[in-house]
């Protein structure tokens, strides 16, 4: 996955099909970066995710602090923000 | 009146590559749905058919999904056990119901596994910081009722179309 980084800010962009099958690479992906450095989750390619990719999530939250972590989940398609909407991932994550 | 749209039958070795996902997405889209119901559909059925694959026939443990190793290691024994020549499959029924208010999709999944304790899944639904167990729980939001056959190894639901 694509990533990005400028004043501690990293931008990670997310597969089309972010799915069980990407679980690897976006924990390699995410553990490249600095657990304190502000995560941007780009969504604006993915047009599929499933339930895996919800525990891939909160994994990342884990690694960067839990409760202080700071990540942003940005550019959701609608039937996606649906998905983490009934999942209450609103309380978990910033997303716009 | 209901009226049957699709019948696949997935073997475990379907599983190795594409085969499946394939198989469902040609399958999906043959339904025609619009955007959003096509969306939930797919992840409906993928949720059901994982759930038939890993913990039906495969018996997976889910709670292996607590920690990053443990996902790793999960999807490592998934890989594993679909390549030990498993001889179970999965059967994939989708019909559609048309009412007068709402057009609904029926969908049956069912595995030829032992199945499973079905009373235990109310006392196991996920909190929302659970990185586990939250597959079925968005089949339940997203479908207007969701249930299983005595032993667990099939389960039925409904979903209400938007469009």
């Amino acid at each position: 996955m694509e990533t990005q980084t400028k004043d501690n800010v990293s931008t990670i962009k997310i597969n089309e099909n972010f799915n069980f099958s990407c679980q690897a690479e976006f924990r390699q992906t995410y553990e490249k970066i600095p657990k304190s450095n502000r995560f941007i989750l780009d969504f604006s390619k993915t047009s599929y995710i499933d339930s895996a990719a919800l525990g891939m999530l909160l994994l990342l939250k884990e690694y960067a602090g839990g409760d202080g972590s700071k990540i942003e989940i940005i550019k959701c398609k609608p039937e996606v923000q649906n998905i983490f909407q009934i999942s209450n991932f609103g309380q978990l994550f910033k997303i716009s | 009146m209901c009226q049957p749209l699709i019948h696949e039958t997935l073997l475990v070795k379907d599983f190795m590559g594409d085969d499946a996902s394939l198989k469902l997405d040609k399958a999906i889209v043959s339904l025609n749905l619009d955007r959003k119901d096509s969306f939930n559909i797919h992840l409906v059925v993928n949720e059901l058919v994982s759930n038939a694959l890993d913990h039906g026939l495969l018996l997976l443990s889910s709670a292996e999904k607590s920690q990053p190793s443990g996902f790793d290691a999960y999807y490592r024994m998934r890989s594993e056990r679909i390549k030990q020549g498993n001889t179970g499959h999965i059967e994939i029924h989708i019909s559609r119901e048309f009412s007068a208010e709402r057009h609904k999709l029926h969908i049956h999944v069912a595995d030829t596994g032992d199945g499973f304790d079905t009373d235990s899944l109310d006392a196991k639904l996920p909190g929302s910081d659970c990185t586990f167990g939250r597959g079925i729980s968005i089949v339940r939001q997203l479908c207007s009722s969701v249930s299983y056959s005595p032993k667990g190894n099939q389960v039925h639901v409904t979903y209400d179309l938007e469009g």
